[in-house]
């Protein structure tokens, strides 16, 4: 089943009266539960393409749909609304709420759905401990490792239950051990909740552990090959 | 008089200008024939004695003089003086009269030319008839019941003048007048200052969190919600500095109420006009209300271009800000 689909989309950035081509048609599915790795080189258009599916940002030509929806055409309004009961995100620089802690800034994105407090807490459990950071449950995010961090932020990404959650870059920061570990809890979380996950990279064992590999390049789909495991 | 509501003293008094004489000098006074009792309810003249005491003792033709007075007389306790002033018949009459007292008030000019005397003493050395008096001195409670009791006066005693203190003494009046309007241009000042400070804080606060604000757009906190916790930061600053603000004043103007606010490097010229240097600050509950209301007020308003700059973020830009 496809939850995202994209046609035609293009993203031209007007820098000081010269327009700078990021993506130049970009056509896409997405099916629930896939594990896949967008890739390619600084500038090749990863992280815009995300944006606009993610509908940070608004494509110059295209549309996406998602789940049947249609989101280059919502009102900022409406799509703010949609990002939070549909998508999760996870950054590059994990930006966690540093007054919070690592339980806190889980619940948070559910107090924002409005979701009763049994409720709320339930599942902030479940994630600490599915990120493994049972111990860490009251730390604030300057009390955590930069893997921790991310792990904290994976599963505030899952906390709203989104079908989909897009992770720009999310190894870029870490080290070797601390990034295997992200892997294999992000893997696990995907089998487990059945949840999308895409995520933008050039990092080798991100690529080595996803099923399916996109290659951008100039804006443009260079390759969408899927990898035996 | 004294059963009107707000009334809380009245005294009648007799005045007359005068020549006081003493063995050294003499000059001209306003003399006030006073019934002590009374005055002591409207004046605090009684509270200014520095020597002697204020008609303690009932013997007659008792003075109490301003120091000023006794030291351009060359006159102490005990001396006595001669007053020289026109009876009723319109002759010239004197009398000795004892010094009993001196009182000292922070206006010179006022201790140099008033003199008083008792009432009925006044009285028999004129030849007035005690019934009569030149002037009654009424007291209210409050300062702004002053029209109220002037207007039920006004009812109550058509054929006489009356008059509350601002138009007795409208210098004193356009003096508070000219206070207030200080006042309002220091508030106006202050709150100013308090605005670009607020300005400055939560600007540095949204461009602090521009990534955290990012974030926070990015997973679905729409923009009023931004807006909104940008304002409600803003009260929560506003009421914190507010109320710490508001404390500190209240007791340094509980204090400065009771010991005074000297200042004495102005003395000789408040003096010269006949006030006081020492200020003593009073604070109402209105004005501790007004100023915690107008700090809020600012506050918000004040993070009006914060807040704008906030929504004006763009999620995608923001969440990658270095």
């Amino acid at each position: 089943m496809n939850i995202i689909e994209t046609k035609g989309i293009t993203k031209i950035y007007d820098i000081k009266t010269m327009p700078f081509q990021a993506l130049n048609g970009i056509d896409l599915t997405f099916q629930q539960g896939e594990f896949v790795a967008i890739v390619g080189p600084s500038g090749s258009g990863k992280t815009t393409l995300l944006n606009i599916i993610g509908g940070l940002d608004n494509p110059t030509d295209g549309v996406v749909i998602i789940d049947g929806v249609n989101i280059t055409q919502l009102s900022n309004w409406k799509k703010t609304d949609f990002r939070m009961k549909n998508i999760g995100f996870v950054f590059q620089s994990y930006n966690l709420i540093p007054v919070l802690t690592a339980k806190e800034n889980i619940e948070f994105i559910m107090q924002l759905q409005g979701k009763e407090k049994k409720s709320v807490e339930k599942r902030s459990l479940e994630l600490i401990e599915a990120v493994g950071l049972n111990n860490k449950t009251n730390s604030r995010p300057s009390k955590l490792s930069g893997g921790e961090q991310q792990r904290v932020a994976v599963a505030r990404a899952l906390a709203s239950k989104p079908k989909f959650i897009l992770a720009d870059e999310p190894t870029a920061n870490l080290d070797s051990k601390s990034t295997e570990n992200l892997l294999d809890i992000m893997e696990k979380l995907n089998k487990e909740e059945n949840v999308t996950f895409i995520f933008s990279t050039h990092d080798a064992r991100v690529m080595k552990k996803a099923r399916r590999i996109i290659t951008i390049e100039d804006g443009k789909v260079m390759g969408d090959v899927l990898q035996e495991k | 008089m004294s059963d009107v509501y707000h009334v809380t003293g009245v005294s009648k008094r007799l005045v007359i200008s005068s020549m006081i004489a003493s063995a050294e000098s003499n000059t001209g006074v306003k003399i006030l024939g006073i019934i002590p009792d009374a005055e002591r309810k409207v004046t605090n003249v009684s509270e200014k004695i520095i020597e002697g005491s204020y008609f303690v003792s009932s013997k007659k033709n008792a003075i109490v003089i301003g120091k000023k007075l006794a030291e351009k007389l060359k006159v102490g306790l005990t001396k006595k003086v001669i007053i020289t002033l026109q009876d009723v018949d319109m002759n010239i009459t004197g009398g000795a009269f004892r010094v009993v007292g001196i009182y000292e008030t922070d206006n010179s000019l006022f201790d140099e030319s008033t003199v008083f005397t008792r009432y009925n003493d006044l009285c028999a050395l004129t030849g007035l008839d005690t019934t009569e008096a030149h002037e009654i001195a009424i007291l209210v409670d409050k300062d702004s019941n002053a029209g109220i009791v002037k207007d039920i006066l006004k009812f109550d005693y058509p054929e006489l003048d009356i008059q509350d203190w601002t138009q007795l003494s409208p210098e004193a009046g356009y003096l508070i007048s000219a206070m207030n309007q200080f006042l309002y241009i220091f508030i106006i000042v202050i709150m100013l200052a308090l605005c670009f400070g607020i300005v400055n804080t939560m600007l540095m606060a949204v461009l602090e969190r521009v990534k955290e604000l990012g974030m926070l757009m990015a997973i679905g906190m729409n923009r009023f919600r931004i807006f909104f916790m940008i304002m409600l930061e803003t009260v929560y600053l506003s009421i914190t500095g507010g109320f710490i603000g508001i404390i500190c004043g209240y007791f340094l103007c509980r204090y400065l109420e009771k010991a005074g606010l000297d200042l004495y490097f102005w003395e000789e010229a408040y003096r010269s006009i006949g006030y006081s240097s020492v200020i003593y600050p009073k604070i109402e509950l209105n004005m501790i209300a007004f100023t915690a209301l107008m700090v809020i007020l600012t506050g918000l308003f004040s993070t009006l271009y914060p807040a704008y700059k906030a929504l004006k973020l763009n999620p995608a830009d923001a969440t990658r800000t270095k």
